[in-house]
């Protein structure tokens, strides 16, 4: 896996919060890596209050919800989604190579029982419940917020998993700035991007654009090659891609209009399994996506409201050297949300959410056009009885075209256990489903249109403690246990005809501790900043409808036991440098445990300077992945690359006054 | 003190000496048995060799992989043996392994084959059916080399020779037989037998037998067809009970006399039968039999591989239906080989 992140968390105060858009890029100009995970807390005062205006605090919400924010995206720069994900979180990235699809995976279920939104609007595919990562560039959002497990139920539907929500928020006040970013890297790699902003006390506008190219012919090693063990290059894997997005806002007095778009482009040759030889199929995909949401919010006494409205278009072209195997999918989506909140009391309050969404796909595959209709309503109450407890229960009915769903719940508590807020006990159980994907339902052959939506049930409890020293020192540190399990789980099995079909299959066991620790000190003229995240699951297989399966018992195929990373990263003047490394257990490939890829453990280094000229910044990055050029593998016989370099020049311009490069 | 240095020596020495490794050791007691070649997972490059051994009722697993400290490779699918040779052919790597079937050893490994699926030894030469290309590649045996290939026009599967003339199931969207002359490589006729042929086997009156399974979306009804080999006319044309049935993995036993099939069980019927059998005589019961082989003394080999992402049961069937034995075998265990030196 390539790293890419070595950040710090940065101070969350209302002054950040409201950094304009040209801070935002004077701060990617100071600092190469930085990030925000909320375990620092927005509020780890002041935190008694109902919120119901807005989404509830990540921290005071009673089940995990983990924020990244804009400085640890922008000081991603050219890096994908998933590399953020699987060096900065709890969250398991599995890639089918270097630059082939990316999924990822919470809590030990698999990608498509995650649910990927980028302005509330979801971005898996209808097809196949997916969301390729390594597409969705980090210039397309300015925030990032992960819920573990299914216990939000603020959407249309379900997941299960966990759901990684995207976001572009607008920064008002933010004056004007532009950036143009160029990097050149290892195996042709050649990246590139722009921006200008532009806000002002009412208004909030950005675009961007972005390129990425490379050959991608780098070398691996071949342990299976049928002379012995050969360093070999990769065949058949150039990439290239691009996109734009555009943001425009407008407030008045408490209300907020927003627009965003999302357009982007991608051609990726894909290259074959090394299987003792290296495969080359010919293969090769396009995506291209449009995607675009409209935005309402409105506050005012006791009531609040939002309405959103988006639609998306995704077009995948697979192409094989066998030109019947050739495909051409497309889907289509479209969603209207309404929120609205009423406070009914200073201690109670209540949001109602409803929503509707169409989904469409087609596919070679399918006998038809296939599409269904969502709607669903939540009500969610949410309470502070007393000053250090916050309550929260909320219930939802998803109907849907051609398919019953049971009501799903949630119900949960934090208690402030000191005054300040600095210790925080966190407790939420829930019951909620996956409704099953248009590949699973009507695949032909093997699609099952009498699929049941996947179910699970359980709950955690967590301990949250976060303070700020007098010194601006910042500690953190959240640990969880989960457990819940999942009833239906569909998966793909051969039947007598011999073809493979879907089946709601087993039942799985889900169980874990997850912890966050995170540390931002000065020492001397140093700013230090480092933090940890691990993560044990199990997700066992409980019970199974085939006759003499052996997997009872074992862990799930590509979900790791053990998922850790470790973050450090210093900063002094002009100086910019960190290091990053992550670690996966053994990831096992069969059923019954009986075969597994080795742990990997992946190191990324970097370092940077800056040039300041008045209004001007010249920012200058060399990245290190993979440091110890160790083979490793995310899917089986789809080799990594060994270490990596690319090297970044940052343009920034800012009508901002100059601040302090360490004044974060 | 030297006498106690002295005990040490001697009896290291001595441990030395029982720890030496065998030469020439085999991992696996040859005899009677067979071959089963699992196919591994899809893509995983994890098939291997497995062997079960009639004279100790145990399966050996893992054969290749142990001696040459690498994978197979990616969906084994056949193997054909030529004196202590043995050659596997691994689809969806592309590749023969070569194997010296004392050791298990790897000889050579032919690559740059296109989606191979079976190969047939006659003279010197493998040939060699594609699911894929349009063409049987031909390898010298001697040079271990492609040397050759010749048109067939379709590609194949099942492949079969008698008489000089090549036999090939296009299987894959097909409904045909090609014939083909292998001294001159002309095809010498194409014969229309019903919707994917997927195995065929020559019984002992040289008769040609092709199972076809109906298509894939059952858009026909299977049906058993025997050719004459010399006329290349139909002889017989068995056809199953509806487009549900999904019959497979038409084999005989060693005698040429019995032809033993998977429909819901194991079915078999003399291939003097003018009709197909009614019921099973091998209940699947329970399992998802996936491969078929017939055995010596009336015996059956059949494999379950389960939910194909774990490893799968190898089940031991005597001439009467009654299981005598049940192994673990690989992931997905498939084409299964007799032998007998």
């Amino acid at each position: 896996m390539v790293q890419r992140s070595s950040d710090y968390i940065i101070r969350a105060t209302v002054r950040y919060l409201t950094l304009s858009a040209a801070a935002l890029f004077m701060f990617m100009a100071a600092s190469a890596r930085a990030s925000a995970q909320d375990s620092y807390a927005e509020d780890t005062v002041n935190i008694s209050a109902v919120t119901i205006t807005a989404r509830a605090s990540a921290r005071l919400a009673p089940f995990t919800v983990v924020k990244m924010d804009a400085e640890l995206l922008s000081g991603q720069g050219g890096g994908d989604l998933a590399s953020l994900l699987q060096s900065s979180s709890n969250l398991f990235v599995r890639r089918n190579g270097n630059q082939g699809l990316a999924s990822v995976s919470v809590r030990g279920m698999s990608g498509s029982h995650t649910l990927v939104t980028w302005n509330d609007l979801p971005l898996n595919s209808p097809g196949n419940g997916f969301s390729d990562f390594t597409i969705i560039p980090l210039h397309a959002v300015s925030t990032v917020r992960i819920t573990s497990g299914g216990s939000d139920l603020d959407d249309v539907s379900g997941y299960i998993g966990g759901k990684v929500d995207l976001a572009s928020e607008p920064q008002f006040d933010a004056g004007t700035d532009a950036a143009v970013t160029l990097g050149a890297g290892s195996y042709g790699e050649f990246t590139s991007s722009a921006s200008f902003t532009r806000s002002g006390a009412r208004f909030y506008s950005r675009l961007g654009a972005w390129t990425s190219s490379g050959a991608n012919d780098f070398r691996f090693i071949n342990e299976d090659a049928p002379g012995g063990p050969s360093v070999e290059r990769r065949s058949n894997a150039a990439f290239s891609g691009s996109g734009m997005t555009g943001d425009l806002s407008y407030r008045q007095g408490a209300s907020i209009l927003s627009t965003h778009l999302w357009l982007s482009d991608s051609d990726r040759e894909l290259p074959g399994p090394v299987t003792t030889v290296q495969q080359n199929y010919g293969e090769r995909q396009t995506d291209r996506s449009f995607r675009g949401v409209m935005k309402y919010s409105l506050e005012g006494g006791r009531f609040t409201a939002g309405i959103t409205a988006g639609g998306s278009h995704d077009i995948n072209r697979y192409y094989h050297m066998v030109p019947s195997n050739n495909g051409n999918n497309s889907s289509s989506l479209m969603m209207l949300k309404l929120r609205l909140g009423y406070r009914v009391t200073t201690k109670t309050g209540l949001v109602l959410n409803a929503g509707d969404t169409y989904e469409r796909a087609s596919a070679l595959s399918f006998d038809s056009n296939e599409k269904r209709n969502l709607f669903s309503v939540s009500v969610a109450a949410r309470s502070n009885p007393v000053p250090r407890l916050n309550l929260l229960f909320q219930v939802r009915q998803v109907v849907v075209t051609d398919a019953k769903m049971a009501p799903e719940f949630t119900a949960g508590a934090s208690w402030m256990l000191s005054r300040s807020g600095e210790h925080l006990l966190k407790m939420s159980i829930s019951h909620n489903s996956k409704l099953p994907c248009f590949n699973d339902l009507y695949w032909i052959p093997g699609g099952n249109p009498e699929l049941t939506p996947e179910t699970s049930a359980g709950g955690e409890i967590s301990w949250s403690f976060a303070e700020t020293g007098p010194s601006g020192n910042r500690n953190s540190l959240d640990i969880v246990l989960h457990a819940s399990r999942v009833d239906g789980l569909i998966q793909w099995i051969p039947g007598q005809s011999g073809l493979w079909h879907a089946v709601n299959l087993r039942s799985v066991n889900v169980s874990g501790i997850e912890a966050r620790a995170a540390r931002h000190w000065s020492a001397g003229t140093w700013k230090l900043h480092g933090w940890v995240n691990y993560a044990l699951t199990r997700s066992v297989i409980a019970g199974s409808e085939i006759a003499n399966d052996r997997s009872a018992g074992n862990q799930l195929i590509y979900a790791p036991l053990h998922h850790a990373n470790i973050n450090f990263t210093a900063g002094r003047a002009w100086l910019r440098t960190g290091i990053s490394s992550s670690w996966e257990s053994r990831r096992y490939t069969t059923s019954d445990n009986s075969e597994w890829l080795p742990s990997a453990f992946i190191t990324e280094a970097f370092a940077g300077a800056i040039v300041p000229a008045g209004p001007i910044k010249l920012q200058a990055d060399l990245i290190v992945n993979n440091l110890p050029g160790i083979p490793f593998e995310s899917v089986r016989n789809y080799p990594m690359p060994l270490r990596t370099f690319l090297m970044k020049i940052t343009l920034t311009w800012s009508d901002k006054p100059k601040k302090d490069e360490n004044d974060h | 003190m030297k006498t106690t240095i002295k005990i040490i020596a001697c009896l290291t020495l001595l441990l030395a000496v029982a720890c030496e490794p065998q030469e020439n050791t085999t991992v696996y007691p040859r005899g009677e048995g067979f071959f089963i070649l699992n196919e591994g997972n899809y893509l995983a490059g994890n098939g291997s060799v497995s062997f079960y051994s009639f004279e100790t009722g145990e399966v050996y697993n893992d054969l290749f992989g142990a001696v040459n400290g690498r994978a197979l490779g990616d969906i084994p699918s056949f193997m054909a043996v030529e004196g202590d040779r043995g050659f596997i052919v691994v689809n969806n790597s592309g590749t023969i392994e070569a194997v010296d079937l004392a050791t298990m050893e790897s000889i050579e490994t032919v690559t740059g084959l296109v989606s191979p699926r079976q190969m047939v030894i006659y003279g010197n030469k493998g040939y060699i059916s594609s699911l894929q290309e349009e063409e049987i590649r031909i390898l010298d045996l001697d040079g271990m080399a492609v040397s050759d290939a010749f048109e067939v026009g379709a590609t194949s599967e099942a492949i079969v020779i008698s008489d000089g003339r090549l036999f090939a199931a296009h299987w894959s969207g097909g409904s045909t037989i090609t014939v083909t002359d292998i001294a001159t490589g002309n095809l010498a006729n194409t014969i229309s037998v019903g919707l994917e042929p997927e195995s065929m086997v020559l019984d002992r009156y040289g008769k040609l037998w092709i199972l076809c399974t109906g298509g894939w979306q059952g858009e026909e009804v299977p049906r058993l067809v025997r050719i004459n080999v010399s006329t290349l006319e139909k002889e017989a044309e068995l056809e199953f009970g509806s487009v549900d049935d999904n019959p497979s993995s038409l084999t005989a036993n060693a005698a040429g006399d019995t032809l033993y099939y998977l429909h819901e069980g194991v079915r078999r019927m003399p291939v003097t039968a003018e009709a197909l059998p009614p019921a099973a005589f091998i209940q699947s019961g329970d399992r998802l039999f996936y491969k078929l082989m017939a055995g010596p003394r009336g015996i059956v080999a059949v494999t379950d591989a389960i939910d194909y992402q774990q490893k799968g049961d190898l089940l031991i069937y005597n001439s009467k239906g009654e299981l005598i034995d049940s192994e673990q075998a690989g992931i997905i265990p498939g084409f299964m080989l007799y032998m007998n030196d």
